[in-house]
């Protein structure tokens, strides 16, 4: 099931230039973070694929840095940018984000790779072999697990915090709808880490593919073209 | 239900049930996934 990843890859560098034209055509720095996340979304499943033929550290480094550090991160600061408006707070929270990267950035380059890395069998997932090759510093796994936090919560809650203010005014039925879908489409990758625990990897990978699915048709729900707009409502759709 | 290009809509029965349930469901997945961070 792992070559699942294969489509993965495809969505989600598809919908992270669906979100670019957006960006390019409307502006706006939520747009921005959300290609960079998707594109992050897309080297994580691009390196799974790599990785189904041959071991490759430098594949693998991005895999955990893209996959498992920055993805959430990266699209949940889109919502930070959408949703808060005071200026001042979301330019520190893209400063911090922005450092907090390079960081992590500069600590997985140079983790060093066990000597298991010579027995990597590519008909198993990366994600049930990783542990034992990247050796990874209790500072990347508290910065792992801050960044998972930070972007599961800031994603999925800034989509169904935009939900339901959209439900409760009864004003623009797509985008509730599409809220609606990116927060069940950024669910699935999350939750679908339990699945590694409870020793199934195969379905993470299905996880992210129905993740980005879901999320894209979501995205693209929210930015039906609409002959009213209500300015006054932020979403996902601006 | 809403019409093609209104800004307001009005929400049916089964929508009028659905929606705040699907919300719902949305947060506890949150907190669950929250954990999953938390515990892995």
């Amino acid at each position: 099931m792992h070559y699942i990843s294969i489509l993965s890859t495809i969505v989600s560098l598809t919908f992270a230039a669906a979100v670019f034209r957006r960006y390019r055509q409307r502006g706006g720095l939520h747009l921005l973070f959300w290609t960079i996340g998707l594109v992050l979304y897309g080297l994580g499943t691009l390196t799974e694929v790599i990785m189904l033929f041959t071991f490759n550290e430098l594949a693998l480094k991005i895999w955990y840095l893209s996959g498992a550090m920055l993805t959430a991160a990266w699209l949940g600061q889109g919502s930070v940018n959408l949703l808060v408006r005071k200026g001042g707070i979301a330019r520190a929270l893209n400063i911090s984000l922005l450092i907090v990267s390079l960081v992590a950035l500069l600590l997985i380059f140079f983790a060093p790779v066990t000597s298991a890395a010579a027995s990597f069998n590519p008909g198993d997932p990366v994600s049930s072999q990783y542990k034992e090759i990247l050796v990874r510093s209790g500072f990347i796994t508290f910065l792992t697990i801050i960044l998972n936090l930070y972007g599961t919560v800031t994603l999925v809650g800034g989509a169904i915090y935009s939900a339901f203010l959209f439900w409760r005014k009864k004003v623009l039925l797509n985008r509730m709808l599409g809220n609606i879908l990116i927060a069940a489409g950024a669910l699935m990758p999350a939750i679908g880490g339990s699945f590694l625990k409870a020793g199934l990897p195969d379905w993470l990978y299905l996880s992210e593919f129905l993740g980005a699915i879901v999320m894209y048709i979501g995205f693209v729900q929210a930015t039906v073209p609409q002959s009213v707009q209500a300015a006054a409502v932020v979403s996902p759709g601006d | 239900m809403s019409r093609p290009g209104s800004k307001k809509f009005a929400a049916s029965h089964w929508m009028e049930r659905l929606v705040p349930v699907v919300l719902v469901i949305l947060v506890i997945g949150l907190a669950v996934s929250i954990l999953i961070v938390l515990l892995s």
